[in-house]
């Protein structure tokens, strides 16, 4: 009978505006949840699994330069068990295309730890000799397969199988690159690398964790400049990157959308509650026990949960695939199997609010006395005391229970709850000002300022919630938008797009020959690859102050050159280049945040050669006009007699750009990097990434709508009351539609210029310092945000409300109706 | 000001042959047939009859708040069913008032503020002014800025009274105005009444099922069966 009952007052609730507001908020929290923590939990895997499989061993030292033989006795004596990597950027070619690729030339044992996994799988833990694994895009990107034959400079190889997966695929752009895998044997004949050529020279150690510590502790006390050391615990710099930055924003977004639904919930909940007082009292009345309450609203809550959390939990499933489909290629492959946990862990969650939330605002009806019966609803159930605050405490912890972290989620929803907060009063003195103005010239206005009091909490809760939600796609959507325009507005026509590197000194007379005949003006830079040593005469340590010592310049080797002028893209902002022995220029950020003036004597250490120069002039260097831009540059003499290459950058129009292939088949050990393609990439990976996240918060936005709608739904019976009233007291209908016209239009148009003062501010914070982006004002925010807000208020606000007859006002004041 | 718009009338309400039927499920209730009542105006009438007799009904007809399913009613001469909805609004928020059982203030608003609502409605811009005058008169002057729910039951309906009176209604429908009072504070609150009334010389219509409440109007109708019976047994 109970069941029967319960499916009876289900099926009427799911017609009733709240109760359809109800099963609508568990919907979209489920599909968003599931969405979010399917998601979130493949990143995450993918991201444990590369932490674990990063390094390959338990204690690597990285440096710039092939690693002295020392450290290998070091590690014998030791008893660790030892191998080397050599990886580098290098292109890669076929006959009809070519790919930019990372290479890791390895040597037996490889790896020390975790596995090379292939397809087909290879017994051998290294490729053949003159054979290479490359990863699936390699393939598909040169449109090859397994059996074909590439070329890595001067030799040819074929590849043998599919990288799957691989530990130890280093740092940093280079890792972002396809990957190549091949024999340290076979490195030296295809010359790409030459004596300062661009590479990571990486030893990997592995023993026992006595034998690591020991290690750790002699190796960095050993450590010498450019050399850096990573052991497998306290190597965390994946979280840093992006896809860390990615399973942050999935946890903040379920935590906005896990807010705004328990709230949802919890508002939609009691007002069904209020609903039920009568109809409890009556049954109880006629004989039902608590516990059969309990049971009948249990089951109502079970049944509710069924009809919306399941084809949510689906719906997000979906999602998550479009999101998948999206993202695609930027994710570590291959993805981890999707986790059953994950999967239904969300509607467990939406489950167990559900209950909490509904049991909260349900239980206490069973104290409601047959009274209510007679008095007709003057009398509220009032909810414990105990349960009032037990409530959204349970609440919060089942949340961050979800979130896996109770100070994150602490901190979070306080902030949240806070910035909600600010943002409401913000809403609620802008509709106190607007309607001010309107004093004097709408009729309307004393009843107006009468409503505007009167709905002043729920105003303060709907305007929040929107124009924050508001807000954040906001700066979302500008954000990428001007990022994009200002990279491809930014650029002058002549900007070159292609980079070659790695050009040997005895190839350089070939490619400027090159240049000349396809007529490419072009300058080659030698590179030489150098660390600061001294400032007059002083280590950096005593020279430089601690915030100084954190310096790009100061922390890595930098590329100097030299030359007979000062590069005709920089422009000579301090004394005068000169061709002194040794003479310096360097850049002017370097000079004012090292505070480097004219006259100082700068000590490098290139190799194990230490010389020194003093600087005669500053230069100003833009950084993004891809071409060659130095730190430092030397005057000729100082150091051109040591081991260099070239670099150079040049324009060249797209149906001359099969020509580079040409240069590529004469030299193939030169790296070309085209520059166009890889800010194609970074378009394309900005796009993707904020479509996805436009996604997700299109969806939040969506809940917060859905709360609005709720707290619309809140006094909707207070609301018909008032309408009644204003009815009966002589307003007319128009009046009175008038007048929750022009609430919502007051809502709206507050909420959409708050929205739009945070967005202008916040754009301005992320450009002046995240993006470096000149700040620009954006008229269409102001003009399509009040517009776009007002039409979400009207919307929702014409969907709640149901026009009032005369007759129909005056028996619901008669609590007829 | 429309064409079938005139006061010059010395009945404040005709109802002609006023009839009224539902159609339900169960078939159709005919709650009153050819029910003709003339008030004169200035006059006070008290309409008593038993639960669900149909006095509620009879008050919004006789209000125009409610169409009959036959007959007509001139309120001061008008027919204000004919006229359009803002027209009849306008209309209703000059010449009626009412008074309804359990008060019905809004909560989030002051007395002063509730009491003021209805010259809102109309835009009057002394409205404050008015409103404090008719509170003081119900000697509610020093609970102006109170809430409803700082109110007592009995001063709540006294604010519901201030604000019925505020606009100079020509007629105050009161429905059960003590209904929800006790004896002693209901007593006090229609001394109240009647004096204002006599005051404004408003046409006064009272709902009420307390035949001593009922004599102290000019005259006295028995709603019974359908029909309007004059006189209390």
């Amino acid at each position: 009978m109970i069941s029967m009952l319960a499916l009876r007052q289900l099926k009427t609730q799911g017609r009733r505006p709240d109760g359809r507001a109800l099963l609508i908020s568990v919907f979209l929290m489920t599909s968003l949840i599931t969405l979010l923590s399917l998601t979130g939990d493949r990143l995450q895997k993918s991201l444990v699994n590369r932490s674990a499989e990063i390094l390959g061993a338990d204690l690597i030292i990285s440096s710039q330069r092939a690693l002295p033989i020392e450290r290998l006795s070091q590690a014998n004596a030791l008893g660790l068990t030892s191998t080397s990597v050599t990886q580098f950027t290098s292109m890669v070619e076929t006959e009809n295309a070519m790919l930019l690729s990372s290479i890791r030339a390895v040597r037996d044992p490889y790896p020390l730890r975790g596995k090379v996994i292939t397809e087909p799988p290879q017994n051998a833990s290294l490729p053949s000799r003159n054979s290479v694994w490359v990863e699936a895009s390699v393939l598909t990107r040169l449109n090859i397969k397994i059996g074909d034959f590439v070329n890595i400079g001067y030799s040819k190889f074929r590849v043998e199988s599919v990288l799957i997966s691989s530990p130890d695929r280093g740092r940093g752009f280079r890792s972002f690159n396809p990957h190549i895998l091949m024999r340290d044997a076979d490195l030296a004949a295809t010359r790409v690398l030459a004596p300062g050529s661009q590479a990571e020279f990486r030893q990997l150690f592995a023993g026992t964790p006595e034998q690591i510590k020991t290690a750790e502790r002699t190796f960095t006390s050993t450590l010498e400049k450019g050399q850096r050391l990573y052991t497998a615990k306290g190597d965390q710099p994946v979280r840093r990157n992006a896809v860390g930055n990615a399973g942050q924003y999935l946890k903040l977004s379920a935590l906005f959308a896990l807010l705004l639904g328990s709230f949802a919930i919890y508002l939609s909940l009691r007002r069904f509650s209020a609903d039920q007082q009568s109809r409890t009292a009556l049954l109880m009345s006629l004989g039902l026990s608590r516990k059969q309450l309990f049971q009948l609203f249990s089951i109502q809550l079970f049944l509710g949960w069924l009809l919306a959390a399941i084809p949510g939990t689906l719906a997000g499933l979906g999602l998550h695939q479009i999101i998948l489909w999206k993202l695609g290629s930027l994710l570590p492959q291959p993805l981890p199997a999707l986790s059953m946990l994950s999967l239904v862990s969300s509607p467990l969650l939406a489950g167990a609010i559900l209950m909490v939330a509904g049991l909260a605002t349900l239980l206490p009806l069973g104290q409601t006395s047959v009274l209510a019966l007679i008095r007709q609803g003057n009398e509220q159930a009032s909810t414990h005391k105990l349960l009032y605050w037990l409530t959204p405490i349970v609440l919060f912890l089942l949340i961050a229970l979800f979130v896996e972290s109770v100070l994150f989620a602490a901190l979070l929803t306080i902030g949240l709850l806070v910035a909600g907060m600010i943002a409401g009063w913000g809403v609620q003195f802008l509709i106190y000002r607007i309607n001010l103005g309107l004093k004097g010239r709408i009729r309307l206005f004393p009843l107006l300022t009468l409503r505007i009091r009167q709905q002043r909490h729920w105003h303060r809760l709907q305007g929040g919630v929107l124009s924050l939600l508001l807000t954040l796609m906001t700066v979302l959507f500008f954000a990428r938008q001007d990022m994009l325009s200002e990279w491809q507005g930014q650029l002058p026509d002549d900007t070159p797009n292609q980079f070659i590197i790695n050009i040997q000194p005895w190839q350089k007379a070939s490619v400027t020959q090159w240049l000349d005949e396809q007529k490419i003006p072009s300058t080659l830079y030698p590179i030489i690859r150098g660390r600061i040593e001294s400032l007059n005469g002083e280590k950096p340590a005593q020279a430089f102050t601690p915030q100084q010592r954190r310096h790009n310049t100061l922390n890595r080797e930098l590329n100097l050159t030299w030359g007979n002028q000062i590069p005709p893209h920089n422009t000579l902002n301090q004394g005068a280049w000169s061709s002194a022995d040794n003479a310096i220029s360097i850049e002017q950020s370097m000079a004012d945040e090292l505070s480097l003036k004219l006259g100082d004597e700068l000590g490098f250490r290139v190799g194990s050669d230490l010389f020194s120069g003093e600087i005669t002039s500053i230069r100003g260097v833009e950084w993004g006009s891809l071409r060659p831009n130095f730190y430092v540059i030397f005057s000729p003499g100082a150091i051109d007699h040591l081991p260099t290459t070239y670099i150079t950058s040049f324009k060249i129009d797209a149906e001359h750009k099969g020509a580079t292939s040409a240069l590529l088949n004469e030299f193939p050990s030169l790296t070309l990097i085209d520059v166009e393609q890889l800010i194609l990439q970074a378009q394309d990976l900005i796009n993707k990434l904020s479509d996805s996240a436009s996604l997700i918060l299109l969806l939040t936005l969506l809940s917060g709508l859905i709360l609005v709608i709720t707290t619309l739904q809140q006094d909707l019976l207070q609301r018909r009351f008032e309408v009644a009233l204003l009815r009966t007291l002589g307003a007319s209908g128009k009046q009175t539609r008038q007048l929750d016209l022009l609430e919502y239009l007051l809502m709206g148009l507050s909420c959409g210029l708050l929205a739009s003062m945070m967005s202008e501010t916040l754009l301005y914070l992320v450009y002046q310092s995240l993006l470096k982006l000149e700040p620009q004002f954006h008229l269409f925010l102001w003009l399509t945000l009040p517009l776009l807000a007002t039409l979400l208020f009207t919307l929702t606000g014409l969907l709640t409300r149901r026009a009032l007859s005369l007759p129909s006002s005056y028996r619901l004041l008669k609590g007829g109706e | 000001m429309p064409d079938n718009i005139s006061l010059n009338t010395s009945f404040a309400i005709e109802a002609h042959h006023l009839a009224k039927t539902f159609v339900t499920q169960a078939g159709v209730i005919r709650l009153f047939n050819d029910l003709s009542l003339a008030i004169q105006r200035g006059e006070s009438v008290a309409i008593i009859g038993q639960s669900g007799a149909g006095k509620s009904t009879l008050l919004s007809l006789l209000a125009g708040l409610d169409a009959p399913s036959t007959g007509s009613v001139k309120l001061l001469g008008t027919d204000i069913s004919t006229l359009s909805d803002t027209d009849g609004s306008a209309w209703r928020a000059k010449n009626l008032s009412f008074i309804f059982q359990s008060f019905h203030l809004l909560p989030e608003l002051t007395a002063l503020e509730n009491t003021q609502l209805p010259l809102d409605i109309r835009g009057d811009k002394q409205a404050t002014e008015k409103a404090a005058s008719l509170l003081d008169q119900v000697g509610l002057s020093d609970r102006q800025g109170h809430y409803p729910a700082q109110l007592s039951g009995g001063e709540q309906q006294r604010v519901a009274i201030a604000r019925a009176f505020v606009t100079h209604p020509t007629i105050l429908f009161a429905d059960e105005p003590t209904g929800n009072l006790d004896t002693e504070t209901g007593e006090n609150i229609i001394t109240q009444l009647f004096e204002l009334n006599a005051q404004q010389d408003t046409t006064l219509v009272l709902i009420t099922h307390d035949a001593a409440l009922a004599s102290r109007c000019d005259r006295q109708f028995r709603l019974e069966q359908g029909l309007l019976i004059e006189g209390v047994r």
